[in-house]
């Protein structure tokens, strides 16, 4: 059990850390679901078939476990359905921006905080294309849809970050 | 370089260079966390199920082949072989059913083609409705504009009746392919649906920015039939927004009552599109049926819109209380042809509110397994969506 986990830290834990970061965007969160994330790999590892490659299977894994976290989330929500603003605050970005993101410039900073806007599925192909730098094959692979899926949510992704991003410069182009 | 263009390259240059955050995890104490969680012994359901996962997966999937062939597409997240085990422990909502259930309604019927039940969508290959759900099925209805903004294009969503319904209003743009089909944005992405079906009624929670006035009324009047479209057919005809909603004209609003309108269906397909989609085309509420058939043989080219009935057929229509009688005479067309002017009168009969079809005098009295000797049940749903 060690060697495999050393094994999948040694070769994909930052890559695996920084996706789970970005989609859940919260530090204790994404602790919790690396942890997961690790334990459902060595749970498996022994049923894993190598159809994938190994990086694909665990960002498999990865996906599934925060888009399920997203889903409870969200079930928490619908359930304080007439409270929605105050669960609503928990799903909103809250959170102060990391500080290694309040230190670049401001449309990455931006683009940081609307990814929230996205659909948990878009955010996931702009993470895995565009800060993982997959392929758009191998993002297909690991959230199991077609090629011509990727691409589409991918540029429905993008078109909401850049209506986002464009709103904010046109309110910030009105206060001047 | 146009505007949009380049914002979206700077977003793409902005998303290639996130930083890297600081993982404040120590790998050793990661691994301690790990190994004690693994080490635990499994509660019970959890491992029976893991344990058999494989095998539970296989027996599943051949039984709905043998009995149950809507469930095939019934699966929001189908998961090849090599993943399912695992998927089966990750997530509550995948079923086991057979890979084959990732492709596309329309082209679902080429690997699964049952015998068995003869009005089921998957043995219909050319259809463009779905007869009815299996016993552990249900239908989730949406809809979307097409691309002109011009016509609505509801859609059915056959899902597992064991997770929650609402849950697929806002995914059902994710099992859609609109650039390639050429239809508007999915405008319900972002939206949480509570559903009160005992009070009829349907609690949207929408999105601080949402707003369906963008080009004016147009789009406002697309906004309430696409939620008539989704939300009607479960006797849903009331919704209330969580926060009020622009309606441009009609002032702002909190909540919405659902007005059902009569509608022919005619066939939409953009020509680059690999599938067509039955739209529905509004006709006058006081419109005859044989006023409506009539109307279902025009073309509207410019809407990339077709009449799905033969300009030369004739018809007669009579009506007997919830039974609609079509009579044809000079009727003639292939099999596809034929198949989707069935399908288009059976959703016009719902539309105006008839429960069955009797057709006579077709070239066939089964045409792609529509058994034309009785009375055809009009469809539960219409434009299958399956889902990846």
């Amino acid at each position: 059990m060690e060697a495999v986990f050393e094994k999948f830290y040694e070769n994909y834990h930052n890559d695996l850390y920084q996706f789970v970061f970005y989609m859940v965007k919260d530090k204790e969160t994404c602790e919790d679901l690396v942890q997961e994330v690790y334990i459902k790999v060595l749970k498996s590892y022994h049923s894993f078939k190598g159809e994938s490659s190994e990086k694909t299977w665990l960002f498999s894994i990865a996906r599934h476990i925060t888009i399920d976290y997203f889903r409870k989330q969200k079930r928490k929500r619908i359930a304080g359905f007439f409270d929605w603003r105050e669960h609503g605050e928990l799903i909103k970005d809250q959170n102060p921006l990391p500080e290694e993101i309040t230190v670049q410039n401001e449309m990455i900073s931006n683009v940081y905080r609307y990814l929230d806007k996205c659909t948990p599925e878009q955010k996931s192909v702009l993470i895995l294309r565009y800060i993982q730098s997959f392929t758009i094959q191998e993002t297909a692979d690991i959230l199991n849809v077609s090629v011509s899926k990727v691409k589409t949510t991918q540029h429905r992704g993008l078109k909401k970050l850049q209506t986002y991003i464009h709103s904010e410069q046109q309110e910030g182009g009105d206060a001047e | 370089m146009n505007r949009f263009k380049y914002n979206e390259d700077k977003i793409k240059e902005s998303l290639k260079h996130m930083p890297k955050i600081k993982d404040d995890l120590d790998k050793d104490h990661l691994y301690q966390r790990i190994s004690s969680e693994v080490n635990q012994p499994e509660k019970s359901h959890t491992k029976k199920r893991f344990a058999f996962a494989p095998v539970m997966s296989a027996v599943i999937a051949a039984a709905v082949l043998l009995l149950l062939v809507p469930l095939f597409i019934n699966d929001t997240m189908v998961q090849d072989n090599s993943d399912r085990s695992l998927d089966q422990a990750l997530d509550k909502t995948i079923s086991n059913e057979s890979s084959d259930a990732g492709e596309e309604a329309g082209s679902s019927t080429e690997s699964n083609g049952e015998a068995g039940e003869t009005v089921l969508m998957t043995d219909k290959s050319d259809s463009h409705v779905i007869q009815e759900t299996g016993d552990n099925d249900m239908m989730i209805h949406g809809a979307v504009a097409d691309l002109q903004g011009q016509y609505i294009i509801p859609l059915s969503l056959v899902v597992s009746d064991s997770v929650e319904k609402e849950q697929f209003y806002g995914e059902i743009g994710d099992h859609l392919d609109e650039e390639a089909w050429g239809l508007s944005d999915y405008m319900f992405s972002d939206v949480d649906v509570q559903l009160d079906v005992s009070n009829q009624q349907a609690q949207i929670d929408l999105p601080e920015d949402f707003s369906p006035v963008k080009n004016g009324s147009l789009e406002v009047s697309l906004f309430e039939d696409l939620l008539a479209a989704m939300f009607l057919p479960i006797q849903v005809d009331h919704v209330i927004f969580s926060r009020p909603v622009n309606l441009g004209q009609i002032g702002t609003v909190k909540e919405l009552p659902l007005q059902p309108t009569k509608n022919i269906y005619k066939h939409y397909q953009v020509p680059e599109s690999e599938r067509g989609f039955l739209v529905q085309v509004p006709i006058d509420d006081q419109a005859g049926f044989e006023t409506a058939l009539s109307e279902m043989k025009r073309d509207e080219e410019e809407f990339n819109v077709s009449g799905t009935i033969p300009e030369s057929a004739d018809f007669s229509v009579q009506e007997n209380g919830s039974q609609l009688q079509v009579d044809f005479t000079n009727i003639s067309g292939d099999g596809e042809i034929l198949t989707t002017m069935i399908d288009a009168i059976l959703m016009t009969a719902k539309s105006f509110g008839y429960e069955d079809v009797l057709f006579s005098n077709l070239p066939d009295d089964n045409i792609n397994s529509y058994d034309l000797s009785a009375p055809v049940r009009v469809p539960e749903g219409v434009n299958p969506i399956t889902p990846e």
